[in-house]
């Protein structure tokens, strides 16, 4: 009876051991892991250079069942995104700590340059676990408005790279189908102005010739134009779309014009006098509203 | 009690019109010991006691931060001009009235509500011609090398220089228009009431190197507009020519705060000095109203500023006859004779605007 008893018993251990393995196994051990995260007051697109909060998690994958793990995360810039169509060095956003546990609060800083990223975020050991995380833009003020696509005015030459047409290849500033990105405001200001220079000068109805050369207003999204491939401007004002280059005859414009009566014009135009002036080396007229 | 009240209220509208005659700049004057007070730590930008220069901080390094080591760069505004302008009116032979002008934003007569307007091909009827002198007085420091008129926004008006052998061949004219934008931006700062408007105006071409320069103590005549509307007063700006107002500052360099603090130079204009005029500005259907009112306000402020006198016969003669409007009409004949050149201006303008008689001949 006693051994019938024992028998019975162990049996019943087995069961339960098994059905605990099995649980354990499916559960813990089968079921993958990922990591999740929201970026707090979420909103687009990101402002440049500055930090912004993360809320990260972690679930199950199948069951969506939320646990505590350690995750890696990291963010990483798309490329050709924002307008800059080259890539080497190409800065994202730094996120710390870049290893915590979760869930948790994690600190993404923004750099200065504007573009698409991808948050990537990994529970350790990331081998047995799956990674997951958002998209997001980092952008300045909004540059609403592609000067290149507004086919009213004829006066206007925009330019950059030989031959200044769309799809012309890029030499750092984006191309010509990016950098003509202004906000609205601007953009009619500069637009009214090029008429008071054209204006004054008697030149004839567009398109004919000679028209005004204008450049470099902003990248799609803002942010710095990395006219010197190392992802640290100059260029710092144009990055939220309110300044224009217009400039005199050069390798890429072949209309002169007076560079002062031009400051003139935009100044005549609502261009803030202390930061619109001649630039140089170039030279050329910064106009900024 | 009524008196007093009528004083007060005087005088308020007397300090809201100079308030608005020299609008405050929202920067706070440069110590003149230059040491900046701890309250004033997050200010950049400052002015001169004299409003004849901005002081700008920056970063002692280009593109530095703002907040740190700062160097102090003047900015000058070119603005010592001492201004004058003497105007004559005509009504054009109809052989003389016809002309086309062609212009890239021009006058908006006619322009579709775009924002980018196409070219304009303009028939205007030139009724008068407008003739101006402009002059620079002796306290002046710079020279003027650009001067306009603000119209109303649909004026017809083209305005001309002289070309040829004149020394002033190289003055280019033209409009500082903003088609589609409704009355235009610039304000009517010597005239009261007056709405706002767009500019004609005149400047002295950077690409030449013959044109002359209005310096203090000198005077340049030759300068036209032809235009249907009949005259009023209206407000002139002045300021050197563009090639003239350099800057020391690199513009790329001026970090965004800076800039930001500056912003208010394109409403409070310390760059350029303002005059009071006559120009094109009533249609031929005006109310009478409207251009007694507008006479009113520029004889006033002519007073105002001692370019008139308040107890010469004439004077008083006309701003009696304007105070009787619209009830005495044009029945009325002014005896008094004009004595100086402001005077005669105003004869010539009642004349053709209100069509007032006067018993004297056409200059004193």
């Amino acid at each position: 009876m006693q051994k019938k008893l024992s028998t019975y018993l162990h049996s019943a251990i087995g069961v339960v051991v098994l059905f605990l393995f099995v649980l354990s196994s499916s559960a813990y051990c089968q079921e993958p892991k990922t990591g999740r995260a929201t970026i707090v007051n979420y909103a687009q697109p990101l402002p440049t250079n500055s930090p912004h909060s993360l809320n990260v998690w972690c679930e199950y994958v199948f069951s969506g069942q939320p646990i505590s793990c350690t995750v890696e995360i990291g963010s990483f810039p798309n490329w050709n995104s924002g307008g800059h169509l080259h890539n080497t060095g190409r800065l994202g956003s730094t996120i710390s700590p870049a290893i915590g546990p979760a869930p948790g609060t994690f600190t993404l800083t923004t750099t200065a340059v504007a573009q698409e990223e991808c948050l990537l975020v990994c529970p350790q050991p990331t081998a047995e676990n799956t990674c997951d995380g958002p998209s997001f833009w980092v952008g300045d003020g909004w540059p609403d408005v592609n000067l290149l696509w507004t086919g009213e005015h004829t006066d206007v030459m925009y330019y950059n790279g030989a031959p200044p047409t769309p799809g012309a290849p890029n030499n750092n500033h984006g191309t010509i189908d990016h950098n003509h990105y202004m906000q609205s405001g601007p953009a009619l200001d500069l637009l009214d102005a090029v008429n008071t220079y054209r204006n004054t000068h008697g030149y004839p109805p567009p398109p004919q010739p000679p028209l005004v050369c204008v450049n470099d207003q902003s990248l799609p999204w803002g942010g710095l134009f990395d006219v010197n491939q190392n992802w640290m401007g100059p260029h710092d004002s144009h990055r939220v779309g309110t300044s224009a280059d217009v400039n005199k005859a050069s390798g890429q414009c072949p209309y002169d014009l007076v560079l002062s009566e031009m400051e003139s014009a935009c100044e005549q135009n609502n261009a803030n006098p202390l930061s619109t002036g001649i630039h140089n080396p170039g030279p050329h007229v910064h106009c900024e509203w | 009690m009524n008196r007093q009240l009528r004083i007060f209220g005087f005088v308020l509208m007397a300090g809201c019109l100079a308030a608005q005659q020299v609008p405050e700049p929202p920067v706070p004057i440069w110590p003149q010991d230059g040491k900046i007070p701890p309250e004033l730590q997050d200010r950049y930008v400052f002015i001169t006691s004299g409003r004849d220069a901005l002081m700008i901080l920056l970063p002692e390094t280009p593109g530095g931060d703002i907040k740190g080591p700062k160097k102090v760069v003047r900015y000058p505004l070119y603005n010592q001009l001492d201004p004058g302008v003497a105007f004559a009116i005509r009504e054009l032979q109809p052989s003389e009235r016809s002309l086309t002008y062609s212009s890239m934003s021009g006058p908006s007569y006619g322009v579709p509500p775009l924002r980018f307007p196409s070219m304009v091909q303009l028939e205007a009827e030139g009724d008068y011609l407008y003739q101006y002198t402009i002059s620079n007085g002796r306290a002046a420091k710079d020279a003027i090398g650009n001067w306009s008129l603000v119209v109303a926004a649909d004026t017809v008006a083209v305005p001309t220089h002289h070309t040829g052998e004149d020394v002033h061949a190289s003055w280019l004219s033209g409009w500082i228009a903003t088609p589609g934008r409704a009355g235009g931006p610039w304000q009517q700062a010597e005239v009261p009431g007056a709405p706002n408007g767009e500019l004609v105006s005149w400047f002295l071409s950077a690409a030449s190197t013959t044109g002359v320069r209005v310096a203090p103590g000198e005077s340049l005549g030759g300068f036209q507009i032809k235009s249907d509307r009949k005259p009023g007063f209206t407000t002139a700006y002045f300021k050197v020519a563009p090639a003239d107002d350099r800057s020391p500052l690199d513009p790329e360099e001026i970090p965004r705060e800076v800039a930001a603090q500056a912003r208010f130079l394109t409403n409070i204009r310390l760059d350029r000095k303002t005059g009071l005029t006559l120009g094109p500005m009533f249609t031929l259907d005006a109310p009478r109203a409207e251009i007694v009112a507008n006479f009113r306000a520029g004889i006033g402020r002519w007073i105002e500023k001692h370019q008139l006198d308040p107890q010469s016969s004439f004077v008083k003669e006309v701003q009696q006859a304007l105070q009787t409007e619209p009830a005495t009409g044009q029945d009325g004949v002014i005896q008094s004779q004009p004595t100086n050149q402001r005077e005669t201006e105003i004869m010539q303008a009642l004349r053709i605007s209100l069509g007032f008689q006067f018993a004297s001949a056409e200059t004193p």
